[in-house]
């Protein structure tokens, strides 16, 4: 299983944030953090780096079942979702798959918690 | 000013509201208050070279969903030449970090519980063997933090 959906779109970097950010609203995602790659590795490392951002998204309900299911469940929250520029006018959008990425939790009740995320979050890059 | 009753306190273990099977975590339990655990624990991130990148207050976050919601304080934190190297080795994997290391109350304030992201189950999703053996170092590296927490307890 792969640990992530994705989608390139030939649009600019930041329309695609600005895109990413409604639909992932329209799912019930907000934006709890936000990394800016390309700017921490040039700050941190001097390195020149294209543009990429980790975008940190949770949907209230479902992190309140998550870790009412697996109370430790919060060393995986939330869940990212980046934008990078694969060249100018090339952007690509790539989600955690959380079906994936927490298949090591064997818990029934956080299946099913992670299965409806997974559905909202591809849904998110199918409508992108 | 309260370690002396600190040190007696007893620690519980886990109860079965609790997860027991946590493969993607390493979690430890202390006797100490929920602030001096943060603070000591981002003193010993900051120590081994671990940048906090984000923080997320989940008590804040769900308050109004649940009213009684423990203290629990999800940090995200990174070391910058790893991250640099995975992700010039694996340009997707901005997706499984930065690392989380969670601080929570346990059953009253009765004991705080760190648990950090065991990455070397969290990054197994990368197929790419070098990217195993950067999540084996980090693991090492933080589950130190974990011990550094109990060595400066016994120092106070």
């Amino acid at each position: 299983m792969n640990y992530y959906f994705n989608k390139t779109l030939n649009e600019d970097f930041k329309s695609v944030i600005e895109r990413v950010t409604e639909e992932l609203k329209n799912e019930g995602f907000g934006i709890l953090t936000e990394i800016d790659v390309k700017e921490t590795l040039k700050k941190k490392l001097d390195v020149d780096f294209k543009k990429y951002k980790i975008l940190g998204a949770c949907n209230p309900p479902y992190a309140h079942k998550a870790l009412e299911a697996e109370d430790k469940i919060g060393t995986m929250l939330p869940c990212n979702v980046i934008v990078q520029e694969i060249e100018e006018g090339t952007v690509e959008v790539a989600a955690v798959n959380p079906m994936a990425s927490m298949q090591a939790v064997e818990n029934e009740k956080l299946a099913e918690v992670a299965d409806e995320i997974t559905a909202k979050l591809e849904h998110v890059i199918e409508k992108l | 000013m309260e370690n002396g009753k600190e040190k007696t306190r007893e620690i519980p273990g886990q109860d079965y509201a609790e997860s027991q099977n946590t493969p993607y975590c390493i979690t430890r339990r202390y006797g100490q208050t929920f602030e001096q655990t943060v603070k000591k624990l981002k003193n010993g991130l900051e120590k081994l070279g671990f940048d906090i990148v984000g923080e997320f207050d989940v008590q804040q976050y769900l308050k109004s969903k649940i009213e009684k919601m423990p203290k629990h304080l999800i940090l995200l934190v990174c070391e910058k030449e790893t991250a640099s190297q995975l992700i010039t080795t694996d340009t997707q994997m901005g997706i499984l970090f930065p690392c989380n290391v969670t601080v929570k109350e346990v059953q009253d304030n009765s004991a705080i519980e760190i648990a950090i992201e065991d990455t070397d189950t969290t990054w197994a999703a990368s197929m790419k063997s070098e990217i195993q053996d950067i999540a084996k170092n980090t693991k090492a590296t933080l589950t130190k933090v974990l011990d550094n927490i109990e060595q400066s307890h016994f120092k106070l």
